[in-house]
C-alpha cells in the first residue's frame, strides 16, 4: 500500500481540500485517546516569508529558558520546539497557499495541566504578530 | 471449567457472535473487535448509558466539549450512522472505524471521503459545497482569507479536480484527483487503530475462542 506522501504536500501549494481537511472536526483520533496530554492544532495565514517566520521563532526561543528548537524531519519548512521539562512538544510548519501567502500550522502536544503556558504567553502572541489579521489582500 | 470463562462470556457475551461476524467483514481481528468494544462502551455511556453513541457523545469524545457545533464532525457522524437512526450502534462504529484503519484499501477511503464532501448527497462535490466547507473551516480557526482569496483557491482546485469543467466533481474525477494528491486522504487513516489492543492496557482481553481451547 503506498505511503501517504507528506513530502508531496510540502512541494505543492495547498488546494481547497487540503484547507478543508485542516478542520479539527475531521480529526477523530480524539475517539481513541484518553491521556494527560492534549493535542491541539492552530493555523494562521501570513504574508511573511517562511524563513523569516522560523527565524523569529528561533530568536524568541533563544531567550526562553528550558525550551529548545530542533529540526522537524517531516517538513521542509518547519521546526520542533520542546519544553525540557516534558510539558510540551510543538511542531511549527509552514505551507505555501498561493502568491506570497503561507499557512503557519502549529501542532501541540501539551500536558493538560501547565503545558500550555509557553504557547499562550510566548509563541501564540509572536505568531499573531506575524499573521494576516484581516482577509484584505490590499498592499 | 468455566467460572472464569462464563464471567468473560457474560461481559462480552452479547457481542460474541457479532465479534466474529464483524471481524469477517472488516480488517479487525476478533480481539481487536473486543478492544473496539471497550472503547465503544466508554463513549456510548458517557452521557446516557444506553449502549449507543448519540451525536452529543460523539462530539464530546472528539472535542472534549459537548457544546461544540462542527460541520465536519456532523458529516462524519452522519456517515457512521448508516441506518439513519440518529445514533451509532456497535456494528456501525466498527464498520466506520474500519474505513480509517491503515490496512483498509484506498478505494474504500476514497469512497468515504467523496461522501463526506458531498454535503447534499447529490452524487457530486459542487463548487458551492466546497465554498461552504472552506467558510466553515475559517470560522473555527484563526486563519483569515478574503473572499477573493477563497475564490482563487477554489478556481485553482477546480481546474485540477474538474477536468470536464462542469463546475462539479464527480466520483471518477475525485478518484483521479485524490490519486494525484494522496495527502488528501491523510484524514482517512488513524494509525492508532493498528495498535488498538495495546491502547487499553487496563483491560484484559480473552477472546472466547481462545478460552474454549483452554477449557477443552
Amino acid at each position: 500500500m503506498p505511503e501517504l506522501d507528506e513530502d508531496h504536500m510540502m512541494a505543492k501549494d495547498l488546494n481547497a481540500f487540503d484547507l478543508i481537511s485542516f478542520s479539527s472536526g475531521f480529526d477523530i483520533s480524539g475517539l481513541l485517546t484518553h491521556s494527560e496530554y492534549l493535542n491541539c492544532v492552530e493555523r494562521f495565514v501570513s504574508k511573511e516569508k517562511p524563513e523569516k517566520i522560523l527565524e523569529r521563532v528561533k530568536a524568541m526561543v533563544d531567550k526562553v529558558e528550558r525550551v529548545v528548537v530542533r529540526k522537524d524531519e517531516k517538513a521542509c519548512e518547519g521546526v520542533k520546539l520542546e519544553g525540557l521539562d516534558g510539558n510540551f512538544v510543538i511542531a511549527v510548519r509552514i505551507y505555501r497557499l498561493m502568491n506570497e501567502l503561507v499557512v503557519i500550522e502549529v501542532k501541540r502536544k501539551e500536558k493538560k495541566v501547565g503545558g500550555g503556558q509557553f504557547w499562550r504567553t510566548q509563541l501564540r502572541p509572536l505568531l499573531l504578530e506575524l499573521a494576516l489579521l484581516h482577509g484584505n489582500a490590499s498592499k | 471449567m468455566g467460572c472464569f470463562c462464563s464471567k468473560v462470556s457474560k461481559q462480552i457475551g452479547v457481542e460474541e457472535e457479532d465479534s466474529v461476524k464483524l471481524s469477517e467483514e472488516t480488517v479487525f481481528s476478533v480481539s481487536e473487535i473486543e478492544a473496539v468494544f471497550e472503547l465503544f462502551k466508554g463513549i456510548s455511556g458517557s452521557v446516557v448509558d444506553d449502549g449507543v453513541i448519540s451525536k452529543e457523545e460523539f462530539i464530546l469524545a472528539i472535542f472534549n466539549n459537548k457544546e461544540k457545533d462542527n460541520l465536519f464532525a456532523s458529516r462524519i457522524f452522519d456517515l457512521f450512522d448508516v441506518k439513519r437512526k440518529g445514533v451509532i450502534d456497535f456494528g456501525d462504529f466498527v464498520r466506520a472505524l474500519n474505513v480509517f484503519h491503515p490496512r483498509t484499501a484506498q478505494e474504500i477511503k476514497i469512497n468515504f471521503s467523496f461522501k463526506l464532501y458531498d454535503l447534499d448527497k447529490s452524487g457530486f462535490i459542487e463548487r458551492h459545497e466546497v465554498k461552504e466547507m472552506i467558510l466553515a473551516l475559517l470560522g473555527e480557526s484563526e486563519m483569515k482569507l478574503s473572499d477573493e482569496m477563497i475564490e482563487t483557491i477554489i478556481n485553482k482546485t477546480f481546474l485540477a479536480a474538474d477536468p470536464n469543467q462542469d463546475g462539479k466533481i464527480d466520483k471518477n474525477e475525485w478518484e483521479v484527483f485524490v490519486t494525484k494528491n494522496p495527502s488528501l486522504l491523510k484524514i482517512m487513516t488513524l494509525p492508532y487503530l493498528s495498535d488498538i489492543t495495546t491502547a487499553f492496557p487496563s483491560f484484559v482481553f480473552h477472546s472466547n475462542l481462545e478460552d474454549n481451547d483452554v477449557v477443552a
